[in-house]
């Protein structure tokens, strides 16, 4: 598998709290890599600076050819619109848009007209067994809807990479496997990789491969042949 | 803690007063000048009604002659309107804050009256500070302008010492109410803090008293006993379109936005509208201020015509009472409007700071920042647009057709131009605040806004 995301020695601190040291991780095109560890152990930081939110301190992310960390804002931004998706465990949705909208606001900045991008948001919606949900604003929704129409927004602009942190975390197990299975099942349907971040075992076995980081270490496990 | 009352509560109260976070702190210093504001303005009408007699100047009528004085105390009543707005702003900012560290109390069982008890006493704090510093600061301010200007009469203008700690007594009750009202809409549990769900939009019978003042602006401009009748029906008339651009500004944001949001074709647009749509009362509240600006400095244009007519047919120069009152005018408007924009800056840091994680989200999902100003820009100019275009237009029909039976063409220019001016000026300066906010819009769409709390 060639690699799509590479991280090397990446360190990252805020203050004196060393989030992250000399991390270096791999991940492979269409791949579903799960990031675990005890709480505070720098999962998120590591998945800020995978997906271009933070730079780290040292170290160098390359996301294909191009040096993420070494990009100016706009350009990693683009990035991030173009080729990330991002969910977030509680959704990070608008409060003030329809579900429908927030998957759509996404993709008219991406260029879209409101017509299609509203077409589009329907679609992903009704893929994710959210349809019902599309003229409700996030306050109406469940727990598990809310995380429904945050992958419809992740996966509507056909990302490479779609990064999830503790997409379940804040849902019951039944609610959470749900969520988890349509947005594996849709991501590898697309050859769409995923990095998931989790402390929970029993989301981890739902990846191929799973990423320990502990006090902001990072080990990875070999690849899994599915 | 209800038991031990005050012996408690007091030292909670110097604690809190210290304030946690940096907000907090702003606050306070906020609260003191807008009281300090507010005493210096009503001091000073107070201080007009209570001048007696008429001295013929030169140029200061709107002070030294009886009959003008109570519309300069009006006038300068009138400044404490957006003061007070502004207070009410900065109270709302930093109450969630607040209230989430109040919590702790509620947990060690402190009742929900202790917590608004302990509100009243901060604002009872901030709001003496404010007024004793707004109080002696008029009389220093009076002595000196007294001294500059070579007043002999001086015990005739000073303002004498009893009416002090009343206006004081005024300002700090009001300031206790601005800060009952503001806690009202948040609720404390011990275990978290909650805005209260929103009311429900604002009715469309709240636009009433805009057509009904201008109507009675008209008829009592028409009326033939002008004196006994018609000049009380014309004010009546321009207080009820005051009060009607204030108390339907809320509405007139729904409308316009909910236009704006049905036909948006940028992701930008659509975000302010569905902000504004959804809580188009705490704009209104900002907004209302503008719009009665627009509304003073259209009404002043019919007046500033009326003196230009008359220089013009007297062959001379404009008179130096009109100059001293026009600028005056002028003087206020500006201070109204720049207390107004405060008020928005203040309002529109609240919305980025308050609102979740929403904004460091879309940041996150790569919406550039550039964006993330356009959306506050235009969610500026949706609120602000209806509003001032309503104000300008009520008090220049209602001003026209009012005060002149045979409203002439070149009025009728001069007004809409003026009213035009207000309406950019407002906007502009409106518009002019989202540039201000970007700092908080930075840090609302920041990375560190998405860790789990
Ligand atoms: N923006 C920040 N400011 C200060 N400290 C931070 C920030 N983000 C993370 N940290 C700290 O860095 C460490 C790792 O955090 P994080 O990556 O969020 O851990 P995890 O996601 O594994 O729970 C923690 O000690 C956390 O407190
Ligand atoms: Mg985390």
């Amino acid at each position: 598998m060639s690699p799509l995301l590479r991280a090397s020695g990446v360190s990252k601190a805020f203050g004196r709290t060393r989030a992250l040291r000399d991390a270096s991780v791999t991940i492979g095109a269409g791949e579903v890599v799960a990031v675990s560890g005890p709480s505070g152990a720098g999962k998120s930081t590591l998945l800020h600076c995978l997906a271009g939110i933070l730079v780290p301190d040292a170290g160098e992310v390359h996301y294909g050819a191009t040096r993420l960390d070494e990009l100016d804002e706009n350009a990693r931004t683009r990035l991030r619109r173009e080729a990330f998706g991002i969910v977030f465990q509680f959704g990070g949705l608008v409060p003030e848009l329809t579900a429908a909208e927030n998957v759509a606001v996404p993709l008219m900045f991406g260029g879209l007209s409101r017509a299609k991008a509203a077409e589009a948001a329907r679609e992903w919606l009704e893929r994710l067994g959210a349809g019902d949900c599309a003229p409700l604003r996030p306050g109406e929704l469940s727990g598990g809807q809310v995380q429904r129409v945050a992958v419809a927004r992740a996966l509507a602009h056909g990302p490479e990479v779609v990064f999830a942190d503790e997409p379940t975390g804040a849902l019951d197990s039944v609610a959470g496997e749900e969520v988890l299975g349509s947005l594996l099942a849709e991501a590898r349907g697309r050859g769409t990789a995923v990095v998931l971040v989790t402390h929970d075992n029993r989301v981890a076995a739902y990846a191929d491969r799973e990423i320990v980081v502990r006090d902001g270490v990072a080990a990875e496990s070999p690849a899994v042949t599915r | 803690m209800t038991g031990s009352g005050f012996r408690v509560l007091l030292p909670v109260a110097a604690m809190l007063a210290r304030g946690a976070s940096r907000p907090e702190r702003r606050r306070r210093p906020l609260l003191v000048g807008c009281s300090a504001l507010a005493t210096f303005f009503l001091l000073g009408a107070v201080n007009q009604l209570l001048i007696r007699g008429t001295t013929v100047t030169q140029w200061a009528g709107l002070v030294s002659e009886e009959d003008l004085r109570p519309g300069t105390a009006l006038g300068l009543a009138l400044l404490v309107v957006p003061v007070l707005a502004l207070l009410h702003q900065a109270g709302r900012v930093t109450q969630a804050a607040r209230e989430r560290r109040l919590a702790a109390l509620r947990l060690a069982g402190a009742t929900p009256g202790d917590v608004r008890l302990l509100g009243a006493v901060e604002a009872v704090r901030a709001g003496t500070a404010g007024a004793v510093i707004g109080s002696l600061g008029y009389v220093a301010a009076q002595r000196i302008a007294m001294a500059v200007l070579h007043v002999h009469d001086t015990g005739r203008y000073a303002v004498p010492l009893w009416p002090i700690p009343l206006v004081v007594a005024v300002v700090v009750a009001a300031a206790v109410v601005t800060s009952l009202r503001v806690s009202r809409r948040v609720v404390v549990s011990p275990v978290r803090v909650t805005r209260r769900a929103s009311r429900p939009a604002p009715a469309a019978v709240t636009l009433i008293l805009l057509p009904l003042g201008v109507l009675v602006m008209v008829v009592g401009g028409q009326t033939q006993d002008v004196d006994k009748v018609g000049v009380p029906l014309f004010y009546l008339g321009g207080a009820l379109t005051a009060v009607g651009v204030a108390a339907g500004a809320g509405r007139l944001i729904l409308a316009s936005a909910r236009l704006a949001g049905r036909w948006a074709r940028t992701p930008e647009t659509l975000l302010a509208a569905r902000a504004l749509e959804a809580d188009p009362r705490a704009a209104s509240r900002t907004m209302a201020v503008v719009g009665l600006v627009v509304a003073g400095g259209t009404g002043s244009a019919v007046i500033e015509w009326d003196v230009l007519q008359q220089a013009a047919v007297d062959h001379a120069g404009v008179d130096l009472f009109w100059l001293v009152s026009i600028g005056s005018t002028w003087l206020g408007l500006l201070f109204a409007l720049l207390v107004a924009v405060t008020a928005l800056v203040v309002h529109q840091a609240e919305v980025l700071l308050e609102d979740g994680r929403s904004t460091a989200a879309l940041a996150a999902a790569g919406v550039p920042v550039a964006a993330l100003r356009r959306t506050a820009l235009r969610r500026t100019i949706i609120a602000a647009t209806p509003v001032c275009a309503a104000a300008a237009l009520a008090t220049a029909v209602g001003m026209a057709a009012g005060l002149y039976t045979s409203a002439s063409w070149g009025l009728a220019a001069w007004m809409a131009a003026r009213a035009l001016l207000m309406v950019a000026v407002a906007i502009a300066s409106a518009s002019a605040v989202t540039l201000v906010s970007n700092r908080f819009l930075t840090r609302a769409a920041a990375p560190d806004r998405l860790r789990a709390e």
